[in-house]
């Protein structure tokens, strides 16, 4: 299983109010420049750690989290 | 030197506005979010915080939905341009700024948008059932000054939302905020206007607009927002749907820090105290023989600004003779808003107006009131 997950997002607003929400529930994340493959999105992601991919799941699903997608390097 | 000029443009910001500014031109200086690395992060964070500190102070849920423009001026073309369509009707007052004015006789020439401008009472007051009896059902958007910049007159918001119906309403709030507590979502504003110099003691090049849910509007201007930057088409969602080309950062940075300044300060009581010190300075140049007043009589929906005029003498020479022999700054002449001059009977020669800030204590108004006292004794 791959160490790192990416969330992908509209724009840089939504970038920096994810980031805030997931440093706020402790969760670990970097802010990365967005790999060419997913580049209609935001120029900026954030990398998770895949293990947290059900908690980042949930609050996606919750509308708490604003991302587009949640992506494994390999998808 | 004692600045009375405030309503044109707060002097001095506080420090922490200054330090933020410096901060991020120091420390930070890279572009918000366009380039994928930890200072253009940094700089990204920045914007973030002070859009979530316009939000807070004006009362807006989402902070996506405030856009940040250069002035107020640029956020109500935003809003008109952006808005209206050919054959289009608007609803507005007879007070307003040349901010509304002359977009909207550009949009006369331009889209055949015709236009009614409701008188106001006297004291620059409207009657919500004078724009209720203007609305046609060609009517797409009303437009009113929340305060009028030459009488300080603030208008009943919520009882002019309750007669609009489904008609959108536009706040030019550019004097208001800041000044007197504002709650977009709650009053239910379509849009709403700010600059960031006046009483949100922000730097000039700062201010925005505030979007509802409800609204659809096509951008001013159009190119490069740092996302969906394969596309030729410009992005559908906020805030970058209306900020392409790279953000006043350093200006935007000291206005975040200047509403988290007033948020702690509490606008309420900031100008509950302001009007009281204002108050006596009016009851002092009341009593000024030849000293003509306009405006409201007491303190009540007024800002902490005069426009008035000695018999006999114009307003350039008063201010000449304010600035020269006393070191007091304040404004004459027509304030850009010709409209509300013609309906107080000040056309074409002004009034002299001043206006006091968040700096201005009691003893700079006593010698005002003095030094006015003392011209037109002279
Ligand atoms: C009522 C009103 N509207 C709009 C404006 C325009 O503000 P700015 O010059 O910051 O765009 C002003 C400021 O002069 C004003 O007083």
């Amino acid at each position: 299983m791959p160490a790192f997950l990416l969330l992908t997002f509209d724009g840089i607003h939504d970038v920096i109010k994810a980031e805030k929400l997931l440093l706020g529930l402790g969760l670990a994340c970097d802010l990365v420049p967005t790999p060419r493959m997913l580049s209609s999105d935001c120029g900026m992601s954030i990398e998770c750690s895949a293990s947290d991919r059900p908690r980042l799941q949930e609050l996606k699903n919750r509308g708490i989290l604003c991302c587009k997608g949640l992506h494994l390097p390999d998808e | 030197m004692i600045y009375l000029d405030h309503a044109a443009s707060s002097h001095p910001k506080p420090d922490v506005v200054m330090d933020a500014m410096m901060g991020f031109l120091r420390n930070i200086g890279a572009n918000p979010g366009r380039s994928g690395h930890r200072m253009s992060a940094a700089a990204a964070r920045i914007v973030f915080e002070a859009r979530e500190s316009v939000a807070r102070l004006l009362g807006v849920a989402d902070s996506r939905r405030v856009i940040f423009t250069p002035n107020a001026t640029v956020a109500v073309n935003l809003a008109l341009f952006g808005l209206l369509k050919q054959g289009d009707h608007v609803v507005t007052t007879s007070v307003e700024h040349n901010a509304v004015a002359r977009p909207l006789a550009r949009l006369s020439a331009e889209r055949a948008v015709t236009v009614t401008a409701v008188q106001t009472d006297g004291e620059g007051l409207v009657d919500p059932s004078s724009i209720r009896a203007g609305l046609t059902d060609r009517t797409r958007l009303v437009v009113v000054a929340h305060a009028s910049n030459v009488l300080g007159t603030v208008q009943p918001l919520a009882e002019i939302k309750d007669v609009l119906g489904t008609v959108p309403l536009l706040v030019d709030a550019a004097q208001t905020a800041g000044a007197t507590p504002i709650d977009v979502d709650a009053l239910g504003a379509d849009l709403l206007a700010f600059t960031g110099h006046k009483a949100l003691l922000g730097p000039q090049g700062t201010g925005g607009l505030v979007l509802s849910s409800k609204i659809e509007l096509s951008p001013l201007v159009y190119g490069g927002t740092g996302s969906r930057s394969e596309s030729d088409l410009q992005p559908d969602f906020l805030p970058d749907r209306f900020e392409s080309g790279t953000s006043n950062t350093p200006g935007i940075a000291g206005l975040g820090a200047a509403c988290s300044y007033l948020l702690a300060r509490g606008i309420e009581a900031q100008h509950r105290e302001a009007m009281e010190r204002f108050g006596r300075f009016l009851q002092k140049i009341r009593r000024i023989p030849d000293l003509v007043l306009y405006g409201r009589e007491g303190t009540d929906a007024r800002l902490a600004l005069a426009s008035f005029n000695l018999r006999g003498r114009s307003p350039s020479d008063v201010g000449r003779m304010l600035d020269e022999r006393y070191g007091i700054m304040v404004r004459v002449g027509l304030h850009c808003a010709p409209w509300a001059h013609k309906r107080i009977g000040t056309f074409p020669s002004g009034t002299i107006r001043i206006a006091a800030g968040a700096s201005t204590s009691d003893g700079d108004l006593d010698r005002a009131a003095e030094a006015l006292a003392e011209i037109a004794r002279s």
